[in-house]
């Protein structure tokens, strides 16, 4: 295992896609924090004022939008192998496919994890110096802003594993990416104004990630954060799993 | 048995895609120590054929088996087959150096191997390059130092050749010939035209439509080939009647000649001479081993498609 993971770091490392979807999430998150602040107290805006530790929590978990960017690259790390053919040295090299799928789990989730954590420390960096000079303290503890710093970054990670299941799935590059946008921003809303379905939104990932991150959708009911860490997780090792099953089935193209 | 190392064995091995047969009933046997030919038109089932051999697509029925056991339970199969399947499988913006060491890393081979096989090769001034610049006999010869990483023991190769210019198939020849009869190395190379192998392999495999047509050395394929005799003669209406009781068939030649298949030289200028017939010109032609190898595949049948190709 040590073998493939080397191997499929090398692949992550050796092109210029990770740090490119890097700037992407950061300057994503960057955006988030900055338009909140700046936006705060502006007449018509309905947030409630910096003082306020829902506010904070807001503010904070702009870090989450990196996941948009972990899950794209975990679709990438394995459309990528049949886009160019190189799913067939990949598989001749290690013909045990479910070890190579993962490799490239724990690889993609590694990736995950360190978008995270650059999405959370630039918001910091912006968030805390700013909110100090308009005078607002921050509880770190008793305001649960750790509990959405931690949460945003497991969010990030979580997504680059359901990437790579969602790549395994469709093989195809550009459908895997337009179906996981067109999902996360088209049909999952779309849960919340149908009324059958309504109940079951907030256990699809994208509301159980919100969940996690502490992001508070309007007029809709979320799951606590523990239980949207449980729900995304599930989806990630159902994703994962789905990626493992259907490539030791099919033909290597 | 010491050979088992070396061998690769396809026993009745039939693909299906869908309801289109691209390999059907297939059976053949590669040797060590030898370059075979895996030959075929486009479409024949080469490349399903290797991909089946190399475990990368399951088969329908039948087994393939390399060095004795199938490709997936090959303990590091790196290490023992080297294989290429159309020398596109590159990364385009990856340089040919990480490329290598991807694939050393997973077989678990030290960096140093793969400026080892570059050099193998010649590309190690472009070793730093990214391969979407290279042009398509760089990317053949790149897959072949991929190939190469394991130090493997028996060597599949699909249209190596394809791409190459003359100096490098010159080169190709003489590389496989030294990893094959040097070295003892099985070497298994396709091809859809005979012509670009026929100096380099000691024997050939033959498919169309999915099934075997031919398997042993081309002296057998040549062998295979219809015999004819062209003979020349002042007067060939004469000659053609007297060559009525050989019982074989006459066509008019080049030059006035006539062409007799079924029947030798020798029956020819007998029964010549026994009705008394001037002959100025007799011999014996067979016809070429790329005349043999296009009747042998192109049947009346069409080809069969290839498997559908994944759109990305």
């Amino acid at each position: 295992m040590n073998r493939l993971l080397r191997s499929e770091f090398r692949k992550v490392a050796t092109t210029k896609l990770w740090w490119g979807m890097l700037l992407g999430s950061i300057a994503f998150a960057a955006l988030g924090v900055v338009a909140q602040i700046a936006a705060n107290g502006v007449k018509n805006n309905s947030a409630a004022p910096l003082t306020d530790p829902a506010t904070q929590r807001a503010v904070l978990s702009s870090s989450v939008s990196g996941y948009l960017f972990s899950a794209i690259v975990g679709i990438i790390i394995i459309t990528t192998e049949y886009r160019h053919f190189t799913s067939r040295p990949t598989f001749l090299l290690e013909p045990r496919r479910a070890r190579v799928i993962t490799a490239k789990v724990l690889v993609a989730a590694a990736v995950g994890l360190l978008y995270g954590i650059a999405c959370v420390a630039v918001s910091l960096l912006i968030a805390v110096p700013w909110l100090s000079a308009e005078g607002v303290s921050l509880d770190w503890v008793a305001n649960g802003l750790i509990v959405v710093l931690v949460g945003s970054i497991a969010v990030v990670a979580i997504f680059a594993v359901v990437g790579v299941g969602v790549g395994a799935l469709f093989r195809n590059q550009v459908a895997a990416v337009i179906s996981a946008l067109a999902y996360l921003f088209v049909l999952e809303p779309l849960f919340t104004v149908i009324p059958v379905v309504k109940e079951a939104y907030r256990f699809l990932p994208g509301a159980a990630g919100s969940a996690l991150a502490g992001v508070s959708r309007p007029q809709v009911t979320l799951l606590t954060n523990w239980q949207g860490a449980l729900v995304l997780l599930g989806w990630g090792v159902l994703f994962a799993f789905v990626g493992w099953a259907l490539t030791v089935r099919r033909d290597i193209p | 048995m010491a050979d088992e190392r070396g061998r690769i064995v396809v026993s009745g091995v039939t693909k299906l895609f869908g309801s289109v047969r691209a390999v059907e009933d297939l059976s053949f046997t590669v040797e060590p120590g030898a370059i075979t030919g895996f030959l075929g038109p486009n479409g024949a089932g080469k490349t399903t054929t290797m991909r089946v051999l190399l475990g990368l697509a399951a088969a329908t029925a039948g087994t393939a088996t390399v060095a004795g056991v199938a490709y997936a339970r090959l303990p590091n199969p790196g290490r023992v087959v080297g294989a290429v399947l159309e020398s596109t499988s590159f990364h385009p913006a990856r340089s040919a150096l990480n490329h290598l060491r991807v694939y050393a890393a997973a077989a678990g081979i030290p960096d140093g191997r793969a400026d080892d096989v570059l050099a193998l090769v010649g590309l190690t001034a472009v070793a730093r390059q990214p391969v979407k610049g290279f042009s398509l006999g760089m990317r053949q010869r790149l897959g072949l130092a991929t190939a190469l990483l394991g130090d493997p023991r028996i060597l599949i190769l699909d249209e190596p050749a394809n791409g190459l210019d003359p100096e490098g198939i010159a080169w190709l020849r003489g590389f496989l010939r030294h990893l094959a009869r040097d070295e003892g190395r099985t070497v298994l190379v396709s091809s859809h035209v005979l012509s670009e192998v026929e100096q380099t392999v000691d024997s050939v495999v033959i498919i169309a439509r999915g099934r075997l047509v031919h398997e042993g050395t081309l002296d057998e394929l040549r062998g295979r080939g219809a015999v004819s005799v062209v003979v020349t003669s002042p007067t060939p209406d004469r000659l053609a009647e007297a060559l009525v009781p050989l019982g074989a068939s006459v066509s008019s030649g080049p030059e006035g000649a006539l062409r007799v298949t079924g029947a030798t030289a020798a029956h020819v200028g007998h029964a010549a001479w026994q009705a008394g017939v001037e002959l100025h010109g007799l011999r014996q032609e067979s016809s070429s081993l790329e005349s043999v190898f296009l009747e042998l595949t192109e049947d009346s049948a069409p080809p069969p498609a290839e498997p559908p190709a994944l759109t990305p």
